[in-house]
């Protein structure tokens, strides 16, 4: 197991650099560059700026010369926002996107945990189709129309809320619904079709035939079995939760990375597009990784070698 | 159904013939399914609205401007009600329509083709060709999918085309992937070594054989690439990357939805609503497909 965490874990360096060359030439394909923007810049202070960024340099020269920041740990500095690191850009604005993604991802497991568990065990039920009409519908509904919906209920005609802001906890709460939406509705319908076929297995028959109460049974046996497929689940739904969170950003006006990504392409401030997309692709191998490894814990019968 | 009886003498015509049948069948059981049936209708009807969303639109939906009438609510005039720059709304959503329908189902062909290629290269081109396919593939899933879209579309510039082959670009993996893992497990099937047996060719297995028999799950995938297609054209479009104005993508429309929530929530209602139908009916049809085309359910109802 060690030896398949350590092997697993070497292979993140390849596939971050693959990330970030595959990264470096599109965007440095992109048309138009950080200094070419609407307010034009006098030749010669764009000359000096271009120079100082390696910019007049060859494309490979500057890859090489990223390569060597980067490893090095120097990520670089915005364009943007000149003086600014982008390790700090990150660190900062990360904070909001993950305070929200956990959040979310916290309501959609308990939700959809919760949601799906009890339909199964009332197969047919009222509760049940509930379930199922929540799950489908849920899946056709993005964020940013979940978002649409809310906003015109809570804040157009009730007033409970506020659209823009940030910083106060009623502010959380309609991203984090919209976010946690769809990934709900996905949970859901997992846990429900996951109960349903464990339900029907013998060691749960032999559970209740050695007398032990139905709720011991629902629990330990049942649930703690039906949960090991969701699981797999759960590290991509954090990471989606995570890295796809800024049209919400958008909505919301939140100060998040997603936002900070979107613009860093639109001003061609190529520090932060390369410091993001890195980031990005981290979450998601570690995200993977740490699945697997989780699987294969909570399942005797999955052994890595 | 056949029953066991009806299956005691056959000529090779009948044997033929139920083999004609299977996508007939498939169709049958698809349409007895009532939310696939609803699926199908409600996609049907956009897809009419679409096509003719000039005449039954009533107003050009770009140059038709009526400043008395600014920020509606739906009326017989204006069903959609209006915009805060006196655009009918109804003739915009079925211009909407028309460009989700378009990228969605262009995307939808262009992913089967690469998909279902670059999927076979990788399950017969031998040990080489799979490992790189596969680890391109393995690349395309680190990376995030709608930031990825958007630096392609950076790089090609904004534009339908360019929105369909970004889009593209990096929703072939699944697809890949699928046909990959289906050809694989064909490679070892019973039939296959029988056919084999009798001294089929190879590429006669592959085309006759393999290649129909993995068509089924691909076309399920499909069905669901499509409604991920629109959302990610509404996503795209509503960050400002995507389809350049004036378009009036759906995306487009929620996005300035969006700006006049406030006064005029009609737009974004509607043009959600659109977004939202459409992807839940290709949900539906993607569901019913799947149980249609499902060789384990079948002969069980």
């Amino acid at each position: 197991m060690t030896t398949y965490i350590i092997r697993r874990l070497l292979l993140v360096i390849p596939v971050l650099f693959i990330v970030a060359t595959v990264t470096f030439f599109l965007m440095h394909n992109v048309p138009g560059g950080p200094f070419t923007m609407d307010r034009p810049l006098p030749p010669a202070v764009q000359r000096n700026l271009n120079h100082k960024y390696h910019l007049d340099k060859p494309v490979w020269e500057q890859y090489l010369l990223y390569l060597r920041d980067v490893l090095h740990g120097d990520f670089g500095e915005s364009f943007a926002q000149r003086g600014r690191s982008v390790a700090s850009i990150i660190k900062h604005e990360f904070k909001p996107t993950a305070q929200l993604g956990i959040a979310a991802f916290l309501v959609a497991a308990v939700v959809g945990i919760t949601l799906g568990a009890t339909a199964a065990f009332n197969q047919n039920g009222p509760i049940d189709y509930l379930c199922v009409f929540f799950s489908t519908i849920g899946a056709s509904f993005p964020s940013f129309i979940i978002a649409a919906f809310l906003i015109i209920l809570f804040v157009v005609k009730l007033h409970w809320f506020k659209q823009l802001g940030w910083g106060d906890l009623r502010h959380d709460v309609l991203p984090v619904i919209s976010l946690a939406f769809l990934p709900a509705s996905y949970i859901s319908r997992i846990t429900r079709a996951s109960v349903l076929e464990v339900i029907r297995q013998d060691y749960v028959r032999t559970a209740r035939a050695k007398g032990l109460r139905e709720i011991a049974v629902d629990l330990r046996h049942v649930l703690r079995n039906s949960l090991i497929p969701i699981l797999t689940l759960l590290g991509p739904i954090l990471a989606g939760l995570l890295s796809g969170s800024f049209i919400i950003e958008y909505v919301f006006s939140i100060p998040g990375i997603g936002r900070e990504t979107v613009d860093s392409i639109f001003n061609r401030d190529y520090g932060v597009i390369m410091g993001t997309t890195l980031f990005y692709a981290f979450l998601i191998v570690i995200a993977n990784l740490v699945v697997d490894i989780l699987y294969a814990a909570v399942d005797p019968r999955i052994r890595y070698s | 159904m056949a029953t066991v009886e009806d299956a005691g003498v056959f000529s090779a015509g009948e044997v033929y013939g139920r083999q004609r049948n299977l996508w007939v069948d498939a169709f049958r059981r698809l349409i007895r399914n009532r939310f696939a049936l609803i699926g199908l209708i409600v996609v049907a009807t956009f897809a009419i609205l679409a096509i003719f969303a000039g005449p039954l639109g009533r107003y050009d939906p770009y140059n038709y401007q009526n400043y008395s009438a600014l920020n509606q609510a739906p009326s017989l005039k204006h069903f959609f009600g209006t915009d805060d720059i006196g655009h009918d709304n109804w003739a915009r959503v079925l211009v909407g329509l028309r460009v989700s329908l378009s990228v969605s189902l262009s995307v939808a062909a262009i992913v089967f083709l690469i998909g279902t290629a670059m999927g076979c290269l990788a399950a017969l081109g031998g040990n080489a060709t799979d490992t790189i396919v596969m680890r391109i593939v393995d690349i395309a899933y680190a990376f995030p999918d709608l930031l990825l879209i958007i630096i392609i579309e950076a790089v090609f510039r904004a534009g339908l085309w360019q929105t369909i082959v970004a889009i593209s670009l990096v929703a072939w993996t699944t697809i890949a992937r699928l046909v990959r893992g289906q050809m694989l497990s064909l490679k070892q099937s019973d039939f296959v070594l029988a056919a084999r047996t009798i001294g089929a060719s190879e590429p006669r297995i592959i085309v006759q054989h393999i290649l129909p028999n993995t068509l089924g799950p691909v076309i399920v995938a499909l069905t669901f690439i499509i409604p991920a297609a629109i959302f990610s054209e509404a996503a795209l479009t509503f960050v400002g990357f995507g389809l350049p104005p004036p378009t009036a993508s759906l995306g487009r429309l929620i996005f300035h939805g969006y700006e006049t929530i406030s006064v005029n929530p009609w737009i974004v209602t509607f043009s959600a609503l659109a977004v939202a139908l459409l992807m839940l009916s290709f949900t539906f049809i993607g569901d019913g497909l799947r149980d249609a085309l499902d060789p384990r359910s079948r002969g069980a109802k």
